[in-house]
């Protein structure tokens, strides 16, 4: 979905168009919970934050603006919120459970490389996961990005070039 | 390694995309949460965009920032020719001996100030150059701008009779003050530090005028001695005068009393005989004539005498008049030097002027370009900035 076709769905949204918001949450929801069960390694908590940024998207959807930032990267924005406020309750990012991972796939090259990069992803900092996550689970642009995180799009560039080498010098290491 | 990396990550986000367990009822529940009434409901026209702007004023400033210094080496070379025309006219002066020390009453300030005072008329006379005596008659002026003209005015009243010196005017009032002075020549450093440190300087232009008063200094010295030597004259002619007269008086009284005693020897001589009688009062009317001749001589000499004594002391008195106003012109250029006469004025200064005198002439227009981009930079930066319900 573009972005052209992804504001003709919000404007249709807008106005009460439930098959519109069905196109949209099709279209993103997996790409969201992926990134909720990604950040808090929790389905049933994910489904929760998923739940609550859906509702809380609809609620304030008649007041929203593009402002340069596609509707997703709104939603994530949102998601992300939602997290950080699950966290200042007292629960902290869970961390790698490898056994997770035993489980045996119908495609095991995958599962090895999701491993691989899910350790790669544990022995960086938050921010660079974070950022790892809106791009590659989310496919978000770099600007989409910078909005999210509120950095400038040079810094969004340059923290990814450098978490990228980070991971690359950890998978060498 | 850089492709590998990249893909293992293009990968692995693929395959954490997911949907969630209860997909089919969350998404009813989602759906049904969006209300009808939201049909009625319009979004907001699109918001002017801050960013292009803020990004023109600060184009607008940096260009401005530029353009301006250029501007006003242009304003001031204008202001050095119109300077060096306004020099060649000459500056009406008081009084001859002041007229190269003639103090302007008023001044710009803002670091410009030299340019706004008359140039300094040249000595009405010249000294001989070996002659290397000075008698130097400062001058001294100085412009305040300030926001309290009136306890400004008394702090500086104070400080000149602190410094042993006198007020001769003062007048004040809110908008402006004005003070004219004396202060002793020794003390005029320290004074002058005092008043600096009253207030910034930027709010303080000053001008000192010095002059060596040697050439009127050696005119009273020319006259004294002139007059001193007209004075020697005039009193060696009037002892000459005494003394021929005394001598002429004597001469004339020794020939009256040598005719008064052979007048009475004549008048002593008795005879019978009418011719040597006769012979006798003849000698004897010839000897009364010759005494009283010589009794009109000698008052006539008197009188010469008496009327040129008079009139060479007269001119000795004159003279004496003339080097007594030597004297005391001696001692007034002397007491003059050793005093400087000053004026200062003050000025209110709007908060406007006190800005223009901390920023740069001109260069507030690219501050304030420069103040305006970045407020449109952080509204164009909130407006960015996603909504987060």
């Amino acid at each position: 979905m573009n972005t052209e076709q992804e504001q003709l769905l919000v404007k249709r949204a807008q106005t009460g168009d439930r098959a519109a918001l069905a196109m949209l949450y099709d279209n993103i929801t997996p790409k969201l919970f992926g990134y909720l069960v990604n950040t808090l390694k929790d389905k049933i908590l994910a489904e929760d934050l998923l739940q609550t940024t859906w509702l809380k998207a609809i609620s304030a959807l008649p007041q929203y603006q593009t402002r340069g930032a596609k509707f997703q990267a709104w939603l994530f924005a949102i998601a992300r919120n939602e997290c950080r406020q699950h966290w200042r309750k007292g629960q902290k990012e869970i961390g790698l459970d490898v056994t997770k991972f035993d489980v045996a796939d119908k495609n095991e090259d995958q599962t090895q490389n999701n491993l691989l990069v899910e350790q790669v992803l544990n022995k960086l900092s938050q921010n660079d996961r974070e950022l790892l996550r809106l791009r590659y689970i989310a496919d978000l642009p770099l600007n989409n990005i910078a909005r999210i995180l509120n950095i400038n799009f040079v810094a969004v560039r340059v923290r990814l070039h450098r978490a990228l080498a980070r991971a690359r010098a950890t998978v060498n290491s | 390694m850089n492709t590998t990396i990249e893909n293992l990550l293009i990968n692995w986000g693929r395959s954490q995309k997911q949907t969630p367990p209860r997909n089919e009822i969350l998404k009813t529940q989602i759906l049904e949460s969006l209300m009808p009434k939201l049909a009625t409901q319009t979004s907001t026209a699109p918001k002017f965009n801050f960013a292009w702007l803020s990004l023109a004023l600060a184009g607008f400033a940096v260009a401005t920032f530029f353009i301006i210094p250029s501007l006003k080496n242009a304003g001031q070379l204008t202001q050095t020719q119109t300077s060096f025309i306004s020099s060649d006219a000459p500056a009406p002066m008081a009084d001859k001996s002041e007229q190269a020390l003639s103090v302007p009453m008023r001044s710009n300030l803002g670091g410009g100030s030299s340019k706004m005072w008359p140039q300094p008329a040249l000595p009405p006379q010249t000294a001989p150059s070996g002659d290397t005596r000075e008698f130097l008659k400062t001058a001294y002026s100085a412009s305040i701008q300030t926001r309290n003209v009136q306890n400004l005015t008394n702090q500086i009243q104070t400080a000149i009779r602190g410094f042993g010196g006198r007020v001769d005017f003062s007048s004040n009032s809110t908008q402006s003050g004005f003070i004219s002075f004396v202060v002793p020549a020794g003390q005029l450093e320290s004074f002058k530090q005092q008043i600096k440190g009253l207030v910034n300087y930027r709010f303080y232009s000053e001008t000192a005028q010095t002059q060596n008063l040697l050439p009127q200094k050696r005119e009273l010295e020319d006259r004294q001695t002139q007059t001193n030597n007209t004075l020697a004259q005039l009193n060696s002619e009037a002892s000459q005068l005494t003394q021929n007269h005394n001598r002429t008086a004597a001469s004339l009284n020794l020939q009256i009393r040598t005719a008064s005693k052979q007048l009475a020897d004549l008048q002593n001589q008795t005879t019978t005989d009418v011719n040597l009688a006769g012979q006798i009062e003849a000698q004897k009317q010839a000897l009364a004539n010759q005494i009283k001749n010589l009794q009109n001589r000698l008052s006539v000499e008197n009188n010469n005498y008496s009327n040129q004594l008079d009139s060479l002391n007269n001119q000795i008195q004159v003279e004496q008049n003339i080097l007594d106003s030597l004297n005391t012109q001696t001692n007034d250029l002397i007491n003059n030097v050793a005093a400087v006469n000053g004026t200062i004025s003050l000025s209110w200064i709007s908060a406007w002027t006190v800005f223009n005198l901390y920023v740069p002439a001109g260069y507030w227009v690219p501050g304030l370009l420069l103040m305006f981009a970045m407020t449109t930079y952080w509204v164009s930066q909130r407006q960015s900035q996603l909504v987060i319900p």
